[in-house]
Protein backbone atom coordinates (compact mmCIF):
# COMPACT_ATOMS: atom_id res chain seq x y z
CA UNK A 1 0.00 0.00 0.00
CA UNK A 2 2.45 2.27 0.63
CA UNK A 3 5.45 3.18 -1.01
CA UNK A 4 9.21 3.22 0.45
CA UNK A 5 9.73 6.48 0.86
CA UNK A 6 13.51 5.81 2.24
CA UNK A 7 14.94 8.15 -0.40
CA UNK A 8 12.27 11.03 1.61
CA UNK A 9 13.08 10.52 4.82
CA UNK A 10 16.57 11.01 6.29
CA UNK A 11 17.65 7.28 6.38
CA UNK A 12 17.93 6.61 9.85
CA UNK A 13 16.84 8.99 11.92
CA UNK A 14 14.81 7.89 14.73
CA UNK A 15 12.12 10.76 14.94
CA UNK A 16 11.29 10.57 11.69
CA UNK A 17 10.76 6.89 11.82
CA UNK A 18 8.69 6.99 14.57
CA UNK A 19 6.36 9.37 13.23
CA UNK A 20 6.11 7.36 9.71
CA UNK A 21 5.04 4.45 12.32
CA UNK A 22 2.66 6.67 13.43
CA UNK A 23 1.16 7.93 10.57
CA UNK A 24 1.27 4.12 9.84
CA UNK A 25 -0.63 3.42 12.44
CA UNK A 26 -2.99 6.09 12.31
CA UNK A 27 -4.15 4.56 8.67
CA UNK A 28 -6.05 2.24 11.12
CA UNK A 29 -8.10 4.42 12.87
CA UNK A 30 -11.91 3.12 13.29
CA UNK A 31 -14.07 5.91 13.10
CA UNK A 32 -16.88 6.09 15.92
CA UNK A 33 -20.59 5.71 14.14
CA UNK A 34 -21.41 5.20 10.39
CA UNK A 35 -21.66 7.94 8.08
CA UNK A 36 -25.29 8.91 7.79
CA UNK A 37 -27.34 7.49 5.11
CA UNK A 38 -28.49 10.28 4.01
CA UNK A 39 -25.30 12.92 3.83
CA UNK A 40 -25.08 13.18 0.16
CA UNK A 41 -28.69 13.81 0.07
CA UNK A 42 -28.53 16.33 2.76
CA UNK A 43 -25.53 18.22 1.44
CA UNK A 44 -27.16 18.11 -2.36
CA UNK A 45 -30.83 19.35 -0.93
CA UNK A 46 -28.48 22.30 0.54
CA UNK A 47 -26.24 23.12 -2.56
CA UNK A 48 -29.42 22.87 -4.12
CA UNK A 49 -31.17 25.93 -2.39
CA UNK A 50 -28.28 28.30 -3.02
CA UNK A 51 -29.23 31.70 -4.48
CA UNK A 52 -32.62 30.91 -4.19
CA UNK A 53 -34.62 34.44 -2.92
CA UNK A 54 -36.19 34.13 0.37
CA UNK A 55 -37.20 35.87 3.65
CA UNK A 56 -36.69 35.27 7.12
CA UNK A 57 -38.55 36.90 9.72
CA UNK A 58 -37.55 36.01 13.26
CA UNK A 59 -40.26 36.58 15.68
CA UNK A 60 -41.48 36.20 19.27
CA UNK A 61 -40.11 33.58 21.18
CA UNK A 62 -36.79 33.48 20.40
CA UNK A 63 -33.78 34.34 22.63
CA UNK A 64 -31.87 37.60 22.03
CA UNK A 65 -28.88 35.42 21.95
CA UNK A 66 -30.27 33.28 19.99
CA UNK A 67 -31.21 35.85 17.50
CA UNK A 68 -27.94 37.54 17.98
CA UNK A 69 -26.37 34.30 16.38
CA UNK A 70 -28.89 34.10 13.70
CA UNK A 71 -27.98 37.47 12.51
CA UNK A 72 -24.66 36.25 12.32
CA UNK A 73 -25.16 32.93 10.29
CA UNK A 74 -27.23 35.05 7.98
CA UNK A 75 -25.17 38.01 7.68
CA UNK A 76 -22.13 35.45 6.80
CA UNK A 77 -24.24 33.11 4.61
CA UNK A 78 -25.96 35.69 2.64
CA UNK A 79 -25.23 35.40 -1.36
CA UNK A 80 -26.68 36.76 -4.35
CA UNK A 81 -27.28 40.69 -4.82
CA UNK A 82 -31.48 40.51 -3.53
CA UNK A 83 -31.43 41.49 0.06
CA UNK A 84 -34.49 39.82 1.12
CA UNK A 85 -34.52 38.34 4.69
CA UNK A 86 -34.95 40.42 8.24
CA UNK A 87 -34.31 39.49 11.49
CA UNK A 88 -36.04 41.61 14.42
CA UNK A 89 -35.37 41.63 18.15
CA UNK A 90 -37.72 38.68 19.28
CA UNK A 91 -39.00 40.35 22.53
CA UNK A 92 -40.00 43.25 20.66
CA UNK A 93 -40.24 42.85 17.05
CA UNK A 94 -40.47 45.42 14.58
CA UNK A 95 -43.16 46.05 12.89
CA UNK A 96 -42.24 44.00 9.53
CA UNK A 97 -42.03 45.48 6.43
CA UNK A 98 -45.09 46.89 3.98
CA UNK A 99 -44.38 44.16 1.44
CA UNK A 100 -44.55 41.11 3.77
CA UNK A 101 -47.03 42.18 6.51
CA UNK A 102 -49.92 40.21 4.21
CA UNK A 103 -48.01 36.99 4.07
CA UNK A 104 -47.50 37.28 8.26
CA UNK A 105 -50.51 38.00 9.01
CA UNK A 106 -51.72 34.52 7.04
CA UNK A 107 -49.17 33.03 9.29
CA UNK A 108 -50.36 34.49 12.74
CA UNK A 109 -48.17 37.57 12.69
CA UNK A 110 -47.55 39.44 15.40
CA UNK A 111 -48.34 36.40 17.87
CA UNK A 112 -45.97 34.02 19.72
CA UNK A 113 -45.27 31.32 17.87
CA UNK A 114 -45.48 27.46 19.31
CA UNK A 115 -43.30 25.71 18.20
CA UNK A 116 -43.61 23.84 14.90
CA UNK A 117 -44.26 20.01 14.27
CA UNK A 118 -44.38 18.84 11.02
CA UNK A 119 -43.05 16.96 8.02
CA UNK A 120 -39.56 18.07 6.32
CA UNK A 121 -39.60 20.70 4.52
CA UNK A 122 -36.90 22.89 3.08
CA UNK A 123 -35.39 25.77 4.45
CA UNK A 124 -34.67 28.38 1.58
CA UNK A 125 -31.08 30.03 1.24
CA UNK A 126 -31.65 33.15 3.11
CA UNK A 127 -30.16 36.98 2.95
CA UNK A 128 -29.93 39.49 6.38
CA UNK A 129 -30.49 42.80 6.19
CA UNK A 130 -29.61 43.24 9.96
CA UNK A 131 -31.95 45.58 11.79
CA UNK A 132 -29.23 46.87 14.00
CA UNK A 133 -31.04 49.21 16.62
CA UNK A 134 -29.99 51.95 18.66
CA UNK A 135 -27.68 50.13 21.66
CA UNK A 136 -29.33 49.85 24.53
CA UNK A 137 -28.91 51.68 27.73
CA UNK A 138 -29.21 48.95 30.32
CA UNK A 139 -25.54 47.50 29.87
CA UNK A 140 -24.44 51.25 30.42
CA UNK A 141 -26.65 51.83 33.65
CA UNK A 142 -25.85 48.16 34.89
CA UNK A 143 -21.87 49.24 34.38
CA UNK A 144 -22.83 52.34 36.51
CA UNK A 145 -24.02 50.44 39.34
CA UNK A 146 -21.17 47.88 39.20
CA UNK A 147 -19.36 51.00 40.01
CA UNK A 148 -21.41 52.67 42.32
CA UNK A 149 -22.09 55.66 40.22
CA UNK A 150 -25.60 57.24 39.33
CA UNK A 151 -27.01 55.43 36.33
CA UNK A 152 -27.70 57.38 33.47
CA UNK A 153 -31.10 59.30 33.66
CA UNK A 154 -33.52 58.32 31.20
CA UNK A 155 -34.47 61.02 28.37
CA UNK A 156 -37.96 61.00 29.04
CA UNK A 157 -40.39 61.29 32.02
CA UNK A 158 -41.06 57.44 31.39
CA UNK A 159 -38.14 55.11 30.99
CA UNK A 160 -37.96 53.95 27.85
CA UNK A 161 -38.86 50.49 26.96
CA UNK A 162 -35.63 48.20 26.99
CA UNK A 163 -34.37 48.27 23.08
CA UNK A 164 -33.34 45.59 21.57
CA UNK A 165 -29.46 44.47 22.30
CA UNK A 166 -28.42 41.74 20.03
CA UNK A 167 -26.11 43.72 18.81
CA UNK A 168 -24.57 44.62 21.86
CA UNK A 169 -20.62 43.70 22.01
CA UNK A 170 -21.76 41.99 25.03
CA UNK A 171 -23.74 39.42 24.00
CA UNK A 172 -22.90 36.28 24.12
CA UNK A 173 -22.85 33.14 22.32
CA UNK A 174 -25.40 31.25 22.52
CA UNK A 175 -25.03 27.47 23.20
CA UNK A 176 -24.66 25.25 20.08
CA UNK A 177 -27.80 23.47 19.13
CA UNK A 178 -30.38 26.61 20.23
CA UNK A 179 -33.58 26.69 18.69
CA UNK A 180 -34.82 30.15 17.17
CA UNK A 181 -38.51 29.95 16.58
CA UNK A 182 -38.90 32.01 12.83
CA UNK A 183 -41.25 32.82 10.47
CA UNK A 184 -39.73 31.95 6.73
CA UNK A 185 -40.97 34.38 4.09
CA UNK A 186 -40.69 32.80 0.69
CA UNK A 187 -40.82 34.40 -2.48
CA UNK A 188 -43.17 32.29 -4.74
CA UNK A 189 -41.74 32.36 -7.82
CA UNK A 190 -44.77 31.99 -9.75
CA UNK A 191 -46.44 34.90 -8.35
CA UNK A 192 -43.79 36.80 -7.26
CA UNK A 193 -45.76 37.07 -3.64
CA UNK A 194 -44.29 36.28 -0.04
CA UNK A 195 -45.63 32.82 1.37
CA UNK A 196 -45.29 32.53 5.32
CA UNK A 197 -44.65 29.75 7.06
CA UNK A 198 -43.11 28.93 10.90
CA UNK A 199 -40.01 27.28 11.12
CA UNK A 200 -37.30 26.61 14.10
CA UNK A 201 -33.89 27.09 12.85
CA UNK A 202 -31.56 25.41 15.02
CA UNK A 203 -27.99 27.34 14.86
CA UNK A 204 -25.07 25.47 15.19
CA UNK A 205 -22.03 26.80 16.00
CA UNK A 206 -19.03 25.46 13.75
CA UNK A 207 -16.21 28.22 15.51
CA UNK A 208 -16.88 31.29 17.07
CA UNK A 209 -15.09 33.68 19.80
CA UNK A 210 -18.80 34.93 20.60
CA UNK A 211 -17.97 38.30 18.91
CA UNK A 212 -19.61 40.17 16.05
CA UNK A 213 -16.63 40.39 14.09
CA UNK A 214 -15.29 36.37 13.83
CA UNK A 215 -18.79 33.84 13.35
CA UNK A 216 -18.27 30.54 11.81
CA UNK A 217 -21.58 29.97 12.21
CA UNK A 218 -24.06 27.92 10.71
CA UNK A 219 -27.81 27.22 11.42
CA UNK A 220 -29.99 24.38 11.02
CA UNK A 221 -33.70 23.80 10.87
CA UNK A 222 -35.28 21.01 13.19
CA UNK A 223 -36.04 19.14 10.08
CA UNK A 224 -32.34 18.79 9.38
CA UNK A 225 -32.35 20.78 6.32
CA UNK A 226 -29.27 23.30 6.72
CA UNK A 227 -27.71 26.55 5.95
CA UNK A 228 -24.42 27.05 6.57
CA UNK A 229 -21.35 30.04 6.46
CA UNK B 1 -12.29 -2.87 -13.27
CA UNK B 2 -16.07 -2.48 -13.95
CA UNK B 3 -16.67 -0.27 -10.95
CA UNK B 4 -13.58 1.92 -12.10
CA UNK B 5 -15.21 2.24 -15.26
CA UNK B 6 -18.64 2.97 -13.93
CA UNK B 7 -16.55 5.17 -11.72
CA UNK B 8 -14.94 6.85 -14.71
CA UNK B 9 -18.32 7.54 -16.09
CA UNK B 10 -19.90 8.99 -13.16
CA UNK B 11 -16.53 11.35 -13.27
CA UNK B 12 -17.27 12.31 -16.62
CA UNK B 13 -20.36 13.31 -16.46
CA UNK B 14 -19.59 14.97 -12.71
CA UNK B 15 -17.34 16.71 -14.67
CA UNK B 16 -19.54 17.92 -17.63
CA UNK B 17 -22.44 19.36 -14.49
CA UNK B 18 -24.31 16.22 -14.05
CA UNK B 19 -25.42 16.83 -10.62
CA UNK B 20 -27.05 13.00 -10.15
CA UNK B 21 -23.59 11.72 -11.14
CA UNK B 22 -21.61 13.92 -8.66
CA UNK B 23 -23.47 12.98 -5.67
CA UNK B 24 -23.67 9.55 -6.90
CA UNK B 25 -19.69 9.92 -6.49
CA UNK B 26 -19.59 11.37 -3.36
CA UNK B 27 -22.11 8.71 -2.24
CA UNK B 28 -19.42 5.88 -3.15
CA UNK B 29 -16.63 8.18 -1.23
CA UNK B 30 -18.68 9.04 1.91
CA UNK B 31 -16.75 6.10 4.05
CA UNK B 32 -13.73 7.64 3.07
CA UNK B 33 -15.26 10.96 3.83
CA UNK B 34 -16.39 10.35 6.77
CA UNK B 35 -13.35 8.83 8.19
CA UNK B 36 -11.36 11.84 7.20
CA UNK B 37 -14.11 14.22 9.35
CA UNK B 38 -14.52 11.93 11.89
CA UNK B 39 -11.08 11.88 12.76
CA UNK B 40 -11.45 15.40 13.80
CA UNK B 41 -15.00 15.68 15.17
CA UNK B 42 -17.55 13.56 16.46
CA UNK B 43 -21.54 12.80 15.98
CA UNK B 44 -23.48 16.02 14.66
CA UNK B 45 -20.40 18.30 13.73
CA UNK B 46 -18.95 15.47 11.76
CA UNK B 47 -22.04 14.96 9.86
CA UNK B 48 -21.76 19.00 9.52
CA UNK B 49 -18.40 18.53 8.12
CA UNK B 50 -19.32 16.20 5.78
CA UNK B 51 -21.82 17.88 4.06
CA UNK B 52 -19.61 20.99 4.26
CA UNK B 53 -17.17 19.29 2.56
CA UNK B 54 -19.89 17.67 0.06
CA UNK B 55 -20.79 21.02 -0.71
CA UNK B 56 -16.95 22.77 -1.04
CA UNK B 57 -16.53 20.34 -3.46
CA UNK B 58 -19.25 20.54 -5.46
CA UNK B 59 -18.73 24.13 -6.00
CA UNK B 60 -14.89 23.17 -6.93
CA UNK B 61 -16.03 21.02 -9.29
CA UNK B 62 -15.21 22.73 -11.90
CA UNK B 63 -11.35 22.42 -10.60
CA UNK B 64 -11.51 18.79 -10.61
CA UNK B 65 -9.22 17.77 -13.60
CA UNK B 66 -9.96 13.53 -14.93
CA UNK B 67 -6.51 12.85 -14.61
CA UNK B 68 -6.57 12.39 -10.84
CA UNK B 69 -8.76 10.21 -8.77
CA UNK B 70 -11.90 11.85 -7.63
CA UNK B 71 -11.55 10.07 -4.10
CA UNK B 72 -8.40 11.84 -3.63
CA UNK B 73 -10.02 14.69 -4.65
CA UNK B 74 -12.81 14.81 -2.38
CA UNK B 75 -10.34 13.30 0.59
CA UNK B 76 -7.97 16.55 0.18
CA UNK B 77 -11.26 18.94 0.24
CA UNK B 78 -12.51 17.22 3.33
CA UNK B 79 -9.47 17.53 4.98
CA UNK B 80 -9.40 21.15 3.76
CA UNK B 81 -12.94 21.44 5.95
CA UNK B 82 -11.43 19.19 8.62
CA UNK B 83 -8.34 21.59 8.87
CA UNK B 84 -10.35 24.80 9.13
CA UNK B 85 -12.39 23.09 11.69
CA UNK B 86 -9.38 22.03 13.84
CA UNK B 87 -8.23 25.76 13.82
CA UNK B 88 -10.91 27.28 14.86
CA UNK B 89 -11.26 28.77 18.24
CA UNK B 90 -14.65 26.72 19.12
CA UNK B 91 -12.95 23.45 18.14
CA UNK B 92 -9.99 24.57 20.79
CA UNK B 93 -12.94 25.15 23.27
CA UNK B 94 -14.30 22.01 22.90
CA UNK B 95 -11.39 19.97 22.61
CA UNK B 96 -9.57 20.90 25.53
CA UNK B 97 -13.46 20.72 27.42
CA UNK B 98 -13.06 16.93 26.44
CA UNK B 99 -9.63 16.56 27.41
CA UNK B 100 -10.61 17.84 30.83
CA UNK B 101 -13.51 15.68 31.30
CA UNK B 102 -12.07 12.67 29.60
CA UNK B 103 -9.13 12.36 31.50
CA UNK B 104 -9.28 10.38 34.78
CA UNK B 105 -7.75 11.55 37.36
CA UNK B 106 -6.03 8.14 38.84
CA UNK B 107 -4.29 5.46 37.05
CA UNK B 108 -5.50 4.10 33.81
CA UNK B 109 -5.83 1.08 35.82
CA UNK B 110 -8.07 -1.56 33.32
CA UNK B 111 -8.53 1.01 30.64
CA UNK B 112 -9.76 -0.18 27.17
CA UNK B 113 -6.12 -0.48 25.47
CA UNK B 114 -7.87 -0.63 22.08
CA UNK B 115 -9.70 2.70 22.45
CA UNK B 116 -6.90 4.67 23.64
CA UNK B 117 -4.84 2.88 20.81
CA UNK B 118 -7.60 4.52 18.95
CA UNK B 119 -7.91 7.97 20.20
CA UNK B 120 -4.20 7.60 19.74
CA UNK B 121 -4.30 7.49 15.74
CA UNK B 122 -7.23 10.03 15.91
CA UNK B 123 -4.63 12.46 17.46
CA UNK B 124 -2.32 11.58 14.93
CA UNK B 125 -4.82 12.81 12.55
CA UNK B 126 -5.55 15.95 14.06
CA UNK B 127 -2.16 16.99 14.35
CA UNK B 128 -1.96 16.30 10.22
CA UNK B 129 -4.81 18.05 9.84
CA UNK B 130 -3.68 20.86 11.50
CA UNK B 131 -0.83 21.35 8.98
CA UNK B 132 -0.39 23.51 6.50
CA UNK B 133 -2.03 22.31 3.27
CA UNK B 134 0.77 21.83 0.94
CA UNK B 135 2.23 19.37 3.38
CA UNK B 136 -1.22 18.35 4.69
CA UNK B 137 -2.68 16.71 1.62
CA UNK B 138 0.60 14.64 0.64
CA UNK B 139 0.82 12.68 4.14
CA UNK B 140 -3.09 12.04 4.29
CA UNK B 141 -3.43 11.31 1.08
CA UNK B 142 -0.55 8.78 0.89
CA UNK B 143 -0.15 7.71 4.25
CA UNK B 144 -4.74 7.35 5.21
CA UNK B 145 -5.82 6.75 2.18
CA UNK B 146 -3.37 4.95 0.50
CA UNK B 147 -2.52 6.75 -2.97
CA UNK B 148 0.74 6.71 -4.29
CA UNK B 149 3.35 9.76 -4.88
CA UNK B 150 2.49 9.62 -8.57
CA UNK B 151 -1.15 10.06 -7.90
CA UNK B 152 -0.89 12.74 -5.49
CA UNK B 153 1.33 14.65 -7.64
CA UNK B 154 -0.99 14.54 -10.48
CA UNK B 155 -3.91 16.00 -8.03
CA UNK B 156 -1.67 18.61 -7.11
CA UNK B 157 -0.22 19.07 -10.58
CA UNK B 158 3.33 19.20 -9.17
CA UNK B 159 6.32 16.86 -9.74
CA UNK B 160 6.43 13.68 -7.30
CA UNK B 161 9.96 15.34 -6.37
CA UNK B 162 7.87 18.12 -4.93
CA UNK B 163 5.29 15.77 -3.16
CA UNK B 164 8.49 13.88 -1.67
CA UNK B 165 9.92 17.12 -0.36
CA UNK B 166 6.55 18.37 1.51
CA UNK B 167 6.03 15.34 3.03
CA UNK B 168 9.33 14.72 4.51
CA UNK B 169 8.74 18.14 5.50
CA UNK B 170 5.64 17.52 7.18
CA UNK B 171 7.18 14.76 8.93
CA UNK B 172 9.36 16.65 10.29
CA UNK B 173 6.91 19.35 11.35
CA UNK B 174 4.71 16.37 13.04
CA UNK B 175 7.79 14.87 15.02
CA UNK B 176 8.24 18.38 17.09
CA UNK B 177 4.07 18.12 17.34
CA UNK B 178 4.29 14.88 18.35
CA UNK B 179 7.28 15.33 20.22
CA UNK B 180 6.35 14.16 23.64
CA UNK B 181 5.58 10.92 22.47
CA UNK B 182 8.00 10.78 19.43
CA UNK B 183 11.22 11.37 22.37
CA UNK B 184 9.59 8.91 24.78
CA UNK B 185 6.96 6.56 23.50
CA UNK B 186 8.38 3.23 22.18
CA UNK B 187 5.14 2.57 19.88
CA UNK B 188 2.68 4.02 18.88
CA UNK B 189 -0.19 3.16 21.18
CA UNK B 190 1.41 4.44 24.03
CA UNK B 191 0.72 8.08 23.66
CA UNK B 192 -2.89 8.14 24.61
CA UNK B 193 -2.36 6.06 27.62
CA UNK B 194 0.58 8.42 28.80
CA UNK B 195 -1.13 11.10 28.41
CA UNK B 196 -4.03 10.25 30.57
CA UNK B 197 -2.19 8.33 33.30
CA UNK B 198 0.55 11.89 34.19
CA UNK B 199 -2.89 14.01 34.85
CA UNK B 200 -3.44 14.23 37.85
Amino acid sequence: MHEDLTHVRHAGDPRTLRVEAALRDAALYEPVGEPPADMVQRARSRWARRGRPALAWVWRGATVTAVAGLCLALLRGGQGPQPTANVTDARRPDPPPAAVAPALAGAGGGEPMASPAGPSRPLPAVRLVAHRPAASKAPRRRVAERRGSRPPAPRGAAEQPARPQWVHETVQRPPSGVLAPVVILEQDPASGGAQARPGLLRILFASDEGTMDEPRLGFVDTMGEEEQK
Amino acid sequence: MGASTADDRLEQRATAGDADAFAALCDRHRGRLWRVVASVAHGKEADDLAQEAIIRAFRARAQYRGDAPFAGWLCRIAANVAHDYCRSAWYRRVTDWFAAEAAPPGPCLGADEEALRNETRRRVRREVAALPEDLRTPLWLHYFEGFGISEIARLAGRPESTIRSRMQCGMKRLSSRLADWVDEAPRPGAVGNDARCTRT
